[in-house]
């Protein structure tokens, strides 16, 4: 699926979080947004959605205005796995699964098949018959990602998955694990945004990063073109060295030895890390 | 939710229907053999049966079912499990609405059966729109605001009640008492099918919005996302509980605490699963009213006790252990 936005604004309690961004990324991508708290990651992700109505500008979804589609349309070729979920009422994981299938379109036992894959997939499937409440925070995070993959119905292709802070919670392993995953899903055909603020696994695992920075999106590209020292500087404020991973040359952003003030520019301290690597 | 469970869960609904109907027809003043159940005749046994007996388990029923149901779609639409059509001010809103009727409508209120629960029924309606315009925040609905508003508006139709009597005659007190304390006793065919089409109403413009109620528990962005229309669903449920909660008003009074017990009764037998919390609260709904009925009917016998004062000396103590309960848990 193809999304794009064309000169979108978003405002949030009369803020202006996001101005005039405009891109677009089609099927097969994973792109992963970054910023500080508070540069309207998230917004911009409800907004592409199509659950928040921006302020100005519109967004597409394979060339078709998102408010021409219906909300039972847009659930069988978007998901979305929000920041956080609570439930209140006694819900079993499998039930929270199920509602997955069924905005696939899924019913009776195709719907059952399609939960007890999805939790499989995400790993949770001795957790099925746990009640929401007694499942720990990371364990709740991995089951709403069942969830998001009973939704997508194995048939990634024209698909688009929304994923807001989608590891947050997550141990490093899980972390590793989901995000290989979603790039697995990427290869097959779907689409990918997510949020992170681990850098280095947005440059492992994403083929586009967005920096957005003051409401504006300030660079877009490829992980190698977008993670440069001087613009980590000027979003975040810290001083990092970025250098190829030793395997396979991704990007590996290292903070520090003095995180803010002054960067280290001695030759010492280069010929230190490059030996390091 | 397991085939297993659920079936069993219907099996046990059926048995516990039938025995309360069971009891609620073989209790009473006059005793009432098996063959004047069965055979009919123009013994006074027989008569009480159907026109009392029979009606007022019915009326019961249809009222009770109401209230569960509706108390069930509340939780399910504010995601929260002590939403009640009383709690929340929209039971106020209706008596308020029957005591407008009453006291400046008389005249016309013998032209139709249908002008008292219409009035409940705006009533409703309007404390319903009111409380949820009241609590909701941007996207979400905020508890604590829905719970102060709904207090609020029980104070202001309380007032507004107050004023009605201040101004009242005695024959309009009289019709009053009846809806302050809640009561089956003017239970007849007539009020039995004047019930009926309200809460058909009702439970069509629920009956196919559980699984909307099972994605909204995770909040009106992620059921959203999951393809559900949300303001179709609030509509829905708004409508509904003033439709079932104006009627029952209108016709029974104000009956408190069903729309709470019956859905976490039902929770604890099944889980939170719309597709077997809503059916199953209308019945276990309609089986609480019936058995307070009983004991209504039978305490003082032949005196009657109206069933709200039942209903609340069981509901009230339910509610506390409730709330005793879900503070242990988070504990």
């Amino acid at each position: 699926m193809t999304i794009t936005a064309r000169g979108l604004s978003i405002v949030r309690g009369g803020i202006n979080v996001i101005s005039d961004v405009r891109f677009s990324v089609s099927s097969g991508a994973f792109l992963v947004v970054l910023g500080r708290n508070g540069a309207g990651k998230s917004s911009l992700l409800h907004a592409l959605s199509g659950e928040l109505q921006p302020a100005g500008g519109e967004i597409a979804f394979d060339g078709v205005n998102i408010r021409q589609w219906s909300p039972v349309a847009l659930a069988m070729r978007r998901s979305f796995l929000a920041q956080q979920t609570d439930c209140r009422l006694p819900f079993l994981a499998g039930e929270i699964v199920h509602l997955g299938a069924e905005a696939a379109g899924q019913r009776g036992v195709g719907a059952r098949r399609l939960v007890a894959s999805a939790l499989e997939e995400a790993g949770v499937e001795h957790l099925a018959e746990r009640a929401m409440w007694q499942l720990s925070g990371g364990e709740q995070q991995r089951v709403h990602w069942a969830r998001i993959l009973a939704q997508v119905n194995g048939k990634p292709q024209g698909h688009c998955l929304f994923l807001d802070e989608p590891i947050s919670s997550l141990d490093i392993a899980h972390q590793h694990e989901l995000l290989q995953k979603a790039a697995n899903l990427a290869r097959r055909g779907a689409t990918i945004i997510a949020v992170l603020h681990d850098l280095n696994l947005a440059s492992r695992y994403a083929d586009q990063l967005m920096l957005l920075h003051e409401t504006r999106l300030l660079a877009l590209g490829p992980p190698s073109e977008v993670l440069t020292s001087a613009r980590l500087r000027e979003v975040f404020g810290i001083t990092t060295h970025v250098m190829p991973h030793p395997i396979d040359g991704t990007p590996l952003i290292l903070v520090g030895p003095t995180t803010f003030g002054t960067e280290i520019r001695t030759d010492s301290a280069q010929t230190a890390l490059q030996t390091l690597c | 939710m397991t085939l297993a469970k659920g079936s069993a869960f219907c099996v046990f609904l059926a048995i516990l229907s039938g025995a309360v109907a069971l009891i609620s027809l073989r209790t009473g003043a006059v005793p009432i053999s098996w063959r004047e159940m069965v055979g009919g005749g123009d013994s006074v046994g027989s008569m009480v049966f159907q026109t009392m007996r029979v009606p007022r388990l019915l009326l019961g029923f249809l009222c009770g079912g109401a209230l569960g149901l509706c108390g069930a779609a509340m939780q399910g639409l504010f995601r929260n499990p002590l939403a009640d059509p009383a709690l929340v001010g929209v039971s106020g809103g209706a008596a308020l609405g029957a005591v407008a009727a009453i006291v400046l409508g008389g005249p016309f209120l013998s032209h139709s059966i249908y002008i008292l629960p219409a009035a409940a029924f705006f009533g409703a309606l309007a404390a319903a729109i009111l409380v949820h315009v009241i609590a909701t925040r941007g996207v979400r609905v905020d508890v604590p605001t829905l719970l102060l508003a709904g207090i609020a508006i029980n104070a202001f139709a309380g007032a507004g009640i107050g004023w009605m009597i201040y101004g009242a005659t005695d024959s309009q007190l009289r019709d009053f008492t009846f809806w302050s304390l809640g009561s089956l006793a003017g239970a007849g065919w007539d009020a039995t099918l004047g019930c009926l089409p309200f809460v058909v109403v009702a439970a069509g413009l629920l009956a196919f919005r559980a699984r909307a109620l099972n994605a909204l528990a995770l909040g009106e962005s992620n059921a959203w996302h999951l393809g559900v229309s949300i303001e179709g669903v609030k509509q829905a449920v708004l409508a509904a509980t003033a439709f079932a909660v104006g009627a029952v008003t209108a016709f029974t009074g104000t009956i408190g605490f069903i729309g709470l017990v019956a859905p976490h009764l039902v929770r604890l037998a099944v889980g939170a699963d719309h597709r077997l919390v809503l059916p199953g609260s209308f019945i276990i709904g309609g089986c609480l009213l019936c058995a307070a009925d009983v004991i209504a009917r039978t305490a003082r016998a032949p005196a009657e006790i109206p069933v709200g004062i039942v209903v609340a000396s069981l509901g009230a103590p339910f509610f506390l252990g409730l709330l005793l309960r879900e503070k242990r848990a988070r504990a």
